[in-house]
């Protein structure tokens, strides 16, 4: 029976190492593409520029205040002469800010008038246009505290968990979760319909197997290969090139990691046994991936989304995944606190697959 | 030679009918839109937040209720001990705790600093700081209201293009350039790929018709399929999720035109490069999917982006359409602007290039 069993995985192995392509893809999403992602982008608030029009020139408070906007979040200060100019270069999104100081400045705030600033803000990258519109302010603010009394509150700000290369290590580790869901959902539910597309369903159907282990050992084959392109991943891209931190078990992580591919392998089955051929399975894949990624707390917390969202995440596996992975890695969570990720996970997965195997199983 | 063509559009179309394509690949663009207009919510708001007041003064109290009856913060006063707070935000019940020392009160009416303890969860990059900055925002509220410090420097914000700062807003026109990315792509990705599995390319081989009528051919109806979708998706921007149209429709119907063509031509490309279907979708999800969300600049901007991010941000069609659909529904400068002809010309010599591709890497025969 076991031999059965391993007849299979070796075929469905085979099948994939013979396509080079396939592989290649495999690599190419869990080595290469963190690598860019993690190296290249931001997620923070870093790197935003800002233009600035002092329209008396060289204003002592007005440098004052630029000389305290200072990297990480902001990276080039560009002087404008005019009005026009800034409006320009904001729709080229050469600057992100701009800042127009009146020509009384100096002299208002030393006679403790009330002045204007005004305040241009490009809009349509909605969060981190408002991260720099608070920015700002908080900035300003400090320098006219300053002028008039001494602020007698310091705030002493301690940023739990992984202060450092925080945006690149995050971005590292949603991509990995990305790579899990894409191939886990696109690899499960081809290993199934391929069978029909190439006409050797008839032939699987006289290999003297029972039918549910089968479905169990082709399944099982795709999360041995995603399992192991975890862990490579793991291993070269986020430990070796990122330092990853590992505040939990990480024995932990890599259950739970098995435990959702078997459950994203399950939505695989699921659009398997639904879809009637290729190209559905590849729009069904579209169809669930997308919400998926948006909806489960990758960008922003999932507590930070509306109760409707909060509602629906109930039912995504990546959900749970994403917030087990967070208190593993960055937050060092015992493990005991994550039943319930770890339940989640579980029953969605044993869902899928009763519906997945009872669906599929009657085609045999 | 139009014959052969309209020939093989009508066996296309039915193909698409009959395999039941067709029907989703309209409910596929609908939901997507609609998961992101409705479900997709990036401010930040309802932060929850501990205070640990030791003070216990009126002063204190006051100063806690600025992080009250404010949407941005849901906040208890708790009285537990820093360690069992910080266990809490351990366990991700909490984002925020905020410590009052004790002699608060006593301090500040002595003009003696007060060191206030602020811990932010720190998982989720951009939230962290935005939280940091909402605590201190609160905190120069509290000391200008408390030191009768009038506040001399007032802003005018002008918050260009999106007033009121609205997610729906800043997200949705992206979208729409994400949506045209992966569905087309993935449809033609099939198309000829499909044939050649189930091996009835080789009516194609044996057939009289050239390399560019069978393009042609796969070409056309997808095109019409996929337009009526491109409209649709206005309409539901406009009317339902009622953002401003500000640019020019001619500018949308042409600029969207071009992307289609692109699309389709991407999804060709890969259908004609791989050998099994499963491989083509793969290939599909890989260069649409990943730089569709990552590189396109509607996450994250694109000159904050660096090294290769940046570069392959630039070599991708994404960032030129999404920068053109953000023109015409929040700016509104249309063809006036030098950078939007720009982008409409980097997108012809896109289209010039993958379909010259197509047609290079087409073969006639085994």
């Amino acid at each position: 029976m076991m031999g059965k069993f391993s007849i299979i995985l070796q075929k469905e192995w085979l099948e994939l190492f013979r396509s080079r392509g396939m592989l290649f893809f495999v690599f190419y999403l869990f080595i290469i593409n963190i690598y860019i992602a993690g190296k290249g982008i931001n997620i923070d608030a870093r790197g935003v520029n800002v233009g600035i029009l002092d329209e008396k020139g060289n204003s002592f408070y007005v440098n004052k205040i630029i000389s305290s906007l200072h990297e990480p979040e902001f990276e080039n200060i560009i002087i404008y002469t005019s009005r026009n100019k800034i409006y320009d270069d904001i729709k080229k999104k050469k600057i992100m800010v701009g800042l127009i100081f009146p020509r009384t400045f100096d002299i208002d705030i030393a006679n403790k008038k009330e002045t204007k600033i005004q305040l241009l803000l490009d809009t349509t990258v909605a969060t981190l246009s408002y991260y720099t519109y608070t920015h700002l302010v908080n900035i300003v603010n400090n320098f006219q505290t300053q002028q008039t009394v001494n602020i007698p509150i310091k705030m002493e700000t301690h940023k739990l968990f992984n202060q450092n290369a925080r945006s690149q290590t995050f971005m590292t580790l949603k991509e990995l979760m990305s790579a899990i869901t894409l191939l886990s959902i696109i690899l499960s539910a081809a290993v199934f319909v391929k069978e029909k597309e190439q006409d050797t369903w008839d032939l699987m159907l006289l290999v003297p197997v029972n039918s549910y282990m089968m479905i169990f050992a082709k399944l099982l084959s795709q999360v041995v290969v995603i399992m192991i392109g975890f862990l490579l991943s793991l291993g070269i891209v986020l430990f070796g090139v990122f330092d990853l931190p590992m505040e939990g078990s990480f024995s932990a992580l890599i259950l739970l990691t098995f435990l959702y591919t078997i459950a994203a392998c399950g939505i695989g089955l699921f659009i398997a046994s639904t879809a009637k051929n290729i190209t559905q399975v590849g729009l069904m894949a579209i169809l669930v991936i997308i919400p998926l990624n948006f909806l489960s707390g990758g960008i922003t917390p999932i507590d930070a989304k509306s109760e409707i969202v909060q509602w629906f995440s109930y039912l995504s596996p990546l959900r749970y995944y994403i917030e087990g992975v967070l208190n593993l890695v960055f937050r060092g969570t015992p493990t005991i606190y994550l039943w319930e990720q770890f339940l989640g996970i579980f029953v969605i997965a044993i869902v899928l697959f009763i519906y997945g195997v009872k669906k599929i199983g009657k085609l045999f | 030679m139009t014959k052969k063509i309209t020939q093989l559009v009508k066996k296309e179309f039915k193909e698409y009918v009959r395999e039941r394509i067709l029907f989703l690949s309209y409910i596929l663009p609908l939901s997507i839109i609609f998961i992101i207009g409705y479900g997709l919510n990036m401010d930040t708001e309802h932060i929850r937040t501990m205070i640990i007041d030791n003070d216990k003064t009126p002063v204190s109290m006051k100063f806690s209720q600025k992080f009250y009856n404010t949407k941005y913060f849901d906040s208890k006063t708790i009285d537990i001990s820093t360690n069992k707070a910080l266990n809490k935000i351990k366990t991700n019940q909490a984002e925020l705790l905020i410590i009052i020392p004790s002699n608060f009160e006593k301090n500040l009416l002595k003009g003696t600093p007060v060191h206030l303890g602020v811990y932010i969860d720190g998982v989720y990059p951009m939230l962290s700081k935005t939280i940091s900055g909402y605590v201190s925002a609160a905190l120069y509220s509290f000391v200008a209201s408390e030191t009768s410090m009038k506040a001399k420097i007032v802003y005018e914000p002008r918050n260009l293009f999106n007033q009121s700062m609205k997610t729906r807003w800043a997200v949705i026109p992206g979208s729409i350039a994400l949506i045209m990315i992966l569905v087309p792509a993935m449809f033609s990705a099939l198309m000829v790929v499909k044939e050649k599995e189930r091996g009835t390319i080789f009516n194609f081989y044996a057939s009289s018709m050239s390399k560019g009528e069978f393009l042609l051919g796969k070409l056309i109806p997808s095109f019409i399929i996929h337009y009526i979708t491109v409209m649709a998706l206005l309409l539901i921007t406009i009317l339902l999720f009622e953002l401003p149209f500000r640019g020019s429709f001619i500018l949308y119907a042409l600029s969207s035109a071009l992307f289609l063509l692109i699309s389709i031509g991407i999804g060709l490309l890969v259908s004609i490069v791989t050998k099994s279907q499963i491989a083509a979708i793969i290939l599909t999800a890989m260069v649409t999917i990943i730089p569709g969300v990552l590189y396109s600049g509607i996450m994250t901007p694109i000159d904050t982006m660096e090294g290769m991010a940046n570069f392959t941000a630039h070599i991708y069609p994404m960032m030129y359409y999404v920068s053109i659909m953000y023109d015409i529904f929040l700016i509104g400068d249309g063809f006036s602007s030098l950078v939007i002809r720009e982008y409409l010309y980097i997108l012809v010599v896109f289209v010039l290039v993958i379909y010259f591709l197509n047609y290079l890497l087409l073969r006639k025969k085994l």
